[in-house]
């Protein structure tokens, strides 16, 4: 089948990921030609955010498989001397699928006249708008109920990531955003809140001077020793000697000897340092060190989160991208890869031969020859929707939980709220995300069982409403079950679970996927267990400088206005307030 | 601009910058003199009014502009719209230089005086966004202090407000001060504020000692505390009655007693009458309702006249406070604030043995803090005669001697003591007006005091003996004594043979003992 593009690239990518996307954005960007091909209709790939309806029509294809009908073998496009290398299928790459739901279909009794209206607004779908408003309308009257229905309904409402994560503000991607100047295409929130799990209860991290000064949580002493052990680690430089002897030990172990409340410890070890047990010391002052240098710059903790989804992310490198060049075209999948000796010379795709000089892919598009061993095991994965927040506060929160589990890797919970566009009004999104040991179900149960809760809910009996509920907890939540006799409230304050989806994906961070590829081919990993992008844009930057070695990685893109364009610049009139200082 | 490579310009672009201020600076003289024409010219109108902004935009800090705007707007009786323009030009200035004191000094004026339906509640909404994007402006805070006040916003919110503020940076002298002034205006029962006012300063202290703002809030809070007497005693000197106070009096408060209310003032803490032939035995302090606010009776002597008055639970407070304090110090030895709130509190609180652990903190200080030493010394000087009056009835003999004392206080208090021994201190010339209240004093001693001269010496009535060995006293400063009718000797050393001759040549009457 012939089709009208381009056959000779300097670059083609295959996968629309994260990492994938910054190396097409930075080729792009010094005038390489690219091609940037995905097999879905959507952008991301692993990367991904998904409308509710979109999540559903993934798993679907998670769970059938593609169908990949066109397996040419031997195509006369393969010239003598050169091999066919068959691309695989990515969602072979996802399992463990478990989705459930906590309320029924639909409201029974009183729900009756509103799923009228429900399938009245569904019927009528040139009234999209007004029907939105309407369901918003029945979301207010009944928004202590909840039903499938209704959360279909709102489904467009919804942004699901399959990789959710954070932006340290002062990490890579926040300063490669600045300086490359896409950071224009996105939008953030801050992550206001830092929570913990620490004796069976929620509290918030003082981890600010801020925070310190304000909160409740620990003592004078402890505030004191608090900011000291913070200064200590932001001044820490490799020549002083305040780490001395601790090289061989664990962070727990130092943190020890300075004589730290067990509050104290837990705040420093579990969510400052975002370590574990069994973190060697200079890891966990290093990771103290880049959690501390990156608060303060967009707000009181040290993280961003896109607004919209983590799926926004790569979508703004393939816009910068493209408005240098770049040619994309999603739904296209690639067939093989056609190799000669140790080089890559072109891709097949749709019956076309695609030539190219350097060819980058994703993991989940890469032909198993290249991948080897790469392990299939990696991330756990949760996403809930659910009533409320974990802990309620004043205002919306949107929070970050490092819930530690005694000798494994802590479980990494974001819950966001409607204000991020992630999901609709009344509702919260919880994500967690951690190490695989068995599966998910598995693995994310001790978080699960501790914070939400999950028995079914009929759609009939209303738990304590969520108004006088943030009266009742005390201000930024920041001891939800103090008292001893208040554990059953606190079960009744738990959020309800409405929806819960788990699955498994490969985490192929820690592996050398140059091992078994030509090259000139180049592998992306896909999302990883940390909390952050570090690793994809350290990636890319390697990818870029093995391809580039000359060339500057991601130049600041000029403004539109800093662009002369060679047409007729009297479009409009000038955009400029009339009354201007006189003398000027 | 820090860290920018500065380039050499060239001849030509010296030139063409050169130009260009030039023409900036005729535009500018234009401008000016168009507007101060018109002013001369008594123009009062809209064209008037449109002449100066573009000037004002540019600089808004050319008051006489503002004042030329008053007088136009006085006269034009202005449309909403143009005052709602004035307003806007306020705003456009304030974001030229946010800390223009013209500028909204001019904006507070307008809606004072020009615009009769000036919003306030619109205007304190204002100031709440602008203090969130730029939190420490004074020049807002104070403005908003007005605008509080105009809509009558009732005092909690704005304590609501400013604790936001000190919640999201507690580094805010006016977020404070505001505070401050809130509490002073309520004038509400103030135990409990102070109590968890000082929890919420304490709170800040541990968080980074360092920081001077919540320290300095605490000295207010501690400062507000005031001494449960006012007399220290009142006795007779020839056929007058004197009565020494520890502070003023408020105006409504009289004195009672002796059969006489007609008492007049020397000092604000001293009080005279003269001698009935009543039988006098005591002295009473009464507010307008006749209430007795304190009495004393006739040559007794107050002597815990500095204890302050703390309830009960506030000293519980302030105890605890000075145990953190404490524990403050043992993480952070070298935290000025920390040691110096504990000397104030110690000082406060008169513990056992206070005046050693003051003393000894003192002299840390100093060391820690060598540029404000003197202020140390003063202070020192302060606790030594304090802790002197407090600890001794004696009531003809004052021992102020080698307490390294470098300033006077409570001078007023040595009013009827005969022989005042202030020898072996540092002091100078400009302490010597404090002894004009030794009325009795018969003989001073100043031996070894490092004084170099006696101006401001005061006349002393009864001053009979007066010691100067071991100064550096020159020749041409002892006029000042002869003030003294009674002095009779002057006590010098041999190494004052100078002012020995001098002081011969002035007074003849004195006799100079040289020793």
């Amino acid at each position: 089948m012939e089709d009208d593009l381009p056959s000779k690239y300097e670059v083609i990518v295959i996968g629309t990921g994260m990492t994938e996307s910054i190396v097409a954005a930075a080729a792009s960007r010094i005038g390489k030609r690219v091609l940037h091909l995905d097999r879905n209709d959507y952008y991301g790939g692993m990367w991904a955010s998904f409308t509710f309806e979109a999540l559903q029509k993934w798993l679907d294809e998670c769970r059938n498989g593609k169908t990949s009908d066109s397996l040419k073998s031997s195509s006369p496009l393969v010239q003598d001397g050169e091999k066919s290398v068959n691309i695989g299928n990515q969602f072979s790459t996802v399992f463990n699928i478990e989705e459930k739901w906590f309320i029924p279909e639909k409201l029974p009794s009183i729900g009756n006249l509103q799923s009228a209206k429900n399938t009245q607004t569904e019927d009528s779908p040139k009234e999209i708008k007004d029907g939105q408003t309407e369901s918003e309308e029945i979301l207010k009257q009944n928004d202590k109920l909840w039903c499938q229905a209704k959360i279909k309904t709102l489904g467009r409402k919804f942004n699901l990531d399959l990789a959710p994560k954070l932006l340290f503000s002062r990490g890579t991607l926040v300063e490669l955003l600045i300086s490359s100047n896409i950071s224009r295409y996105a939008e953030f929130r801050c992550v206001n809140r830092i929570l913990t799990w620490q004796s069976d209860k929620l509290e918030t991290v003082p981890c600010s001077r801020a925070d310190v000064f304000a909160t409740k949580n620990v003592g004078l002493i402890e505030k004191r020793q608090l900011m000291q052990l913070l200064t200590l680690c932001v001044e820490y430089k490799p020549e002083g000697d305040e780490f001395k002897g601790f090289e061989d030990k664990t962070l727990k172990e130092y943190l020890e000897s300075k004589n730290l409340t067990e509050n104290l410890m837990h705040y420093v070890l579990y969510a400052i340092a975002m370590s574990n047990d069994t973190t060697p010391c200079m890891v966990g002052v290093e990771r103290t060190q880049r959690f501390l240098s990156s608060l303060g710059r967009y707000g009181n903790t040290p993280f961003l989160w896109p607004m919209y989804g983590t799926g926004e992310l790569p979508q703004c490198f393939c816009r910068l991208c493209a408005v240098f060049g770049g040619v994309y075209h999603l739904k296209r999948a690639a067939d093989s890869v056609i190799v000669a000796d140790t080089e890559c010379k072109a891709i097949l795709s749709d019956g076309s031969r695609l030539d190219c000089d350097h060819l980058v892919l994703g993991v989940a598009d890469a032909p198993p020859e290249f991948l080897g061993s790469v392990p299939k095991a990696g991330l756990s994965r949760g996403i809930f929707i659910l009533d409320r927040s974990i802990s309620i506060s004043d205002k919306e929160s949107l929070t970050l939980l490092q819930f530690p589990i005694k000798g494994k890797e802590p479980i990494t919970i974001i819950e966001a709220g409607p204000s991020t566009h992630v999901c609709p009004p009344g509702l919260y999104l919880l994500h967690m995300t951690t190490k695989q040991i068995e599966n998910a179900v598995q693995d994310l149960k001790p978080a699960v069982e501790a914070l939400l809760h999950t028995e079914y809910a009929d759609g009939i009996t209303s738990r304590i409403d969520t108004d006088t509920q943030s009266t009742q907890t005390t201000k930024e939540g920041d001891s939800v079950a103090s008292k001893g006799d208040s554990n059953t409230q606190y079960g009744l304050l738990k959020p309800q679970i409405l929806y819960a989806l788990y699955f498994n994906c490969p985490e192929t961070s820690g592996y050398d996927l140059s091992q078994n590829v030509p090259s000139n081919v180049h592998l992306c990993s896909g999302p990883d267990l940390e909390v952050d992008y570090e690793f994809a844009v350290k990636q890319a930057k390697s990818i870029f400088s093995k391809m580039y070695p000359d060339s500057e990685f991601l130049p600041r893109a000029p403004d539109p206005e800093e662009l002369s364009l060679e047409v007729d610049e009297a479009a409009g009139p000038p955009f400029q307030s009339s009354e201007e200082p006189k003398e000027e | 601009m820090h860290n920018r490579q500065k380039v050499h310009t060239t001849e030509a672009q010296k030139a063409a910058a050169e130009r260009e201020k030039e023409k900036k600076l005729q535009f500018y003289r234009q401008s000016i003199n168009d507007v101060f024409n018109r002013r001369t010219r008594n123009e009062y109108d809209v064209l008037a009014l449109k002449s100066s902004e573009g000037l004002l935009r540019a600089n808004p800090d050319i008051v006489t502009l503002w004042n030329y705007r008053k007088d136009i707007l006085l006269h034009l009786n202005p449309s909403k719209e143009i005052i709602n323009d004035e307003l806007y030009l306020t705003e456009k200035c304030l974001q030229v230089n946010p800390k223009s004191y013209s500028a909204w000094y001019h904006r507070n004026w307008v809606l004072d005086n020009i615009d009769s339906s000036a919003d306030w509640n619109k205007e304190l909404s204002l100031c709440t966004k602008y203090l969130k994007m730029d939190e420490r402006n004074f020049h807002c805070w104070d403005y908003r202090q007005i605008v509080a006040s105009k809509c009558q916003e009732p005092h909690e919110n704005e304590l609501q407000f400013t604790m936001e503020m000190i919640e999201s940076n507690f580094s805010n002298y006016s977020a404070w001060h505001y505070r401050s002034k809130l509490f002073s205006a309520a004038g509400k029962d103030e135990e409990s504020t102070k109590i968890s006012e000082l929890s919420l300063v304490e709170s800040a202290a541990f968080t980074d000692p360092s920081d001077q703002s919540a320290w300095i809030y605490q000295r207010w809070l501690i400062g507000k505390l005031e001494p449960s007497k006012y007399i220290y005693k009142v006795s007779q000197i020839k056929n007058k009655i004197y009565l020494v106070l520890n502070k003023s009096l408020p105006n409504n408060y009289k004195i009672k007693g002796l059969g006489n209310n007609n008492w007049e003032q020397l000092d604000p803490k001293i009080w005279y009458t003269n001698v009935n032939n009543l039988d006098i035995n005591s002295v009473e302090i009464i507010d307008e309702t006749n209430q007795v606010i304190d009495g004393i009776l006739m040559d007794n002597i107050r002597q815990d006249i500095f204890q302050l008055n703390i309830s009960e639970q506030l000293r519980l407070v302030l105890n605890a406070q000075v145990d953190s304090l404490r524990q403050l110090l043992s993480m952070e030895p070298e935290s000025k604030w920390a040691l110096l709130t504990y000397v104030l509190l110690l000082h406060t609180l008169k513990l056992n043995n206070y005046i050693e652990n003051c003393l000894k903190n003192i002299k840390l200080l100093k060391v820690i803090d060598t540029l404000r030493k003197n202020y140390y010394n003063d202070l020192e000087s302060r606790y030594q005669i304090e802790y002197w009056i407090a600890n001794n009835n004696n009531t003809d003999t004052v021992h102020l001697k080698g307490l390294g004392l470098t300033a006077f206080y409570h001078m007023h208090m040595f009013l009827f003591h005969k022989n005042i021994d202030l020898s072996d201190n540092n002091l100078s010339n400009s302490n010597l007006s404090h002894l004009k209240y030794l009325l009795m004093c018969k003989n001073l001693s100043l031996k070894n005091c490092q004084l170099i001269n006696l101006n401001n010496f005061p006349a002393l009535p009864s001053l009979e003996v007066l010691d100067l060995r071991e100064n550096q006293i020159q020749e041409t400063s002892c006029k000042e004594l002869t003030k003294c009718e009674s002095l009779k000797t002057i006590i010098l050393d041999n190494n004052q043979i100078i002012l020995q001759k001098t002081l011969h040549s002035i007074t003849q009457f004195i006799n100079i003992e040289i020793v």
